[in-house]
């Protein structure tokens, strides 16, 4: 619908895809801002696969999960607990396989700034999996 | 990000599980694009647009009424000449058409070559179109 509202205002100074794909990457950014804030994530919200996949991947010997479903579920709990711009890098970085250049193309963002999210979303990753251990533990 | 991350055994481990989020449209989705697309075709014209229509219709108007006048003045001269005027004749041996009760015309005949090198000369005048057309061009 945005992209349809505003299609007269598409001047040709970027490809199509390009000006499509950023009115879809500010509508969901815009889209995740207005959602409530989630609470913090506890150990004890996750469920039994979830919880078996954290176990895996904290393991000492860093053993992969099996369950696929799982992983992905507990993925997004964990993403839930970024910013929305964080969020959205470390998703097209890690999760779709996209390259720094493309993220750049698609969000338009400069490749520095993507690398700076990326490098804060990860280390905000690697604390709430300490505190989900820690959780665990006690 | 190092082998031995968490993030990325999870992440790894999400990828393998099948995408399950639903792309598909929500519904009504297409009737508020149509919506909307209509809603756009109502809205009023620019004042230029509007100047521009308002003066091409004028003198479409104007031009209309100078040929209705034109008209009118012009066909009862253009009436009695057409009523005036003879009708053509093809000049038998000339080439130039006469009319029928003038000099040429009546001399015509006894101009017509009588030789017989030429077969066009066997047929009488006047009987034949095409022998008249052979005469004129020779």
């Amino acid at each position: 619908m945005k992209m349809f509202s505003r299609l007269d205002q598409y001047r040709g100074a970027v490809p199509f895809p390009h000006w499509v794909s950023r009115i879809a990457v500010t509508t969901c950014i815009d889209q995740l801002r207005a959602q409530r804030r989630r609470p913090e994530l506890r150990h004890a919200d996750l469920s039994e696969n979830e919880a078996e996949a954290l176990d895996r991947v904290t393991a000492d010997e860093g053993a992969a999960p099996n369950d696929a479903m799982a992983a992905r579920e507990l993925v997004e709990r964990l993403l839930g607990q970024l910013k929305p711009a964080d969020r959205l890098v470390i998703q097209l970085l890690d999760l779709d396989g996209k390259s720094i250049a493309e993220i750049s193309g698609l969000t338009g963002w400069n490749q520095t700034l993507i690398k700076v999210r990326a490098h804060r979303a990860r280390r905000k990753l690697q604390v709430l999996f300490s505190k989900l251990k820690q959780q665990e533990g006690s | 990000m190092n082998s031995n991350d968490p993030w990325r055994r999870l992440a790894e481990a999400a990828r393998r599980a099948p995408d399950s989020r639903d792309v598909t449209a929500p519904h009504g989705f297409a009737a508020r694009v149509a919506a909307r697309a209509l809603a756009a075709d109502r809205r009023p014209p620019s004042f230029l647009a509007h100047f521009s229509l308002r003066a091409s219709l004028r003198a479409l108007g104007a031009a209309a009424a100078l040929a209705v006048i034109a008209a009118g003045a012009g066909y009862p001269a253009a009436l009695r000449l057409l009523s005036e005027a003879p009708a053509p004749e093809l000049s038998l041996a000339g080439g130039i058409p006469a009319p029928a009760n003038s000099p040429a015309a009546a001399a015509a005949p006894a101009q017509a070559p009588a030789g017989a090198e030429s077969p066009a000369a066997d047929a009488a005048p006047g009987e034949d179109p095409v022998t008249d057309l052979v005469n004129i061009v020779s």
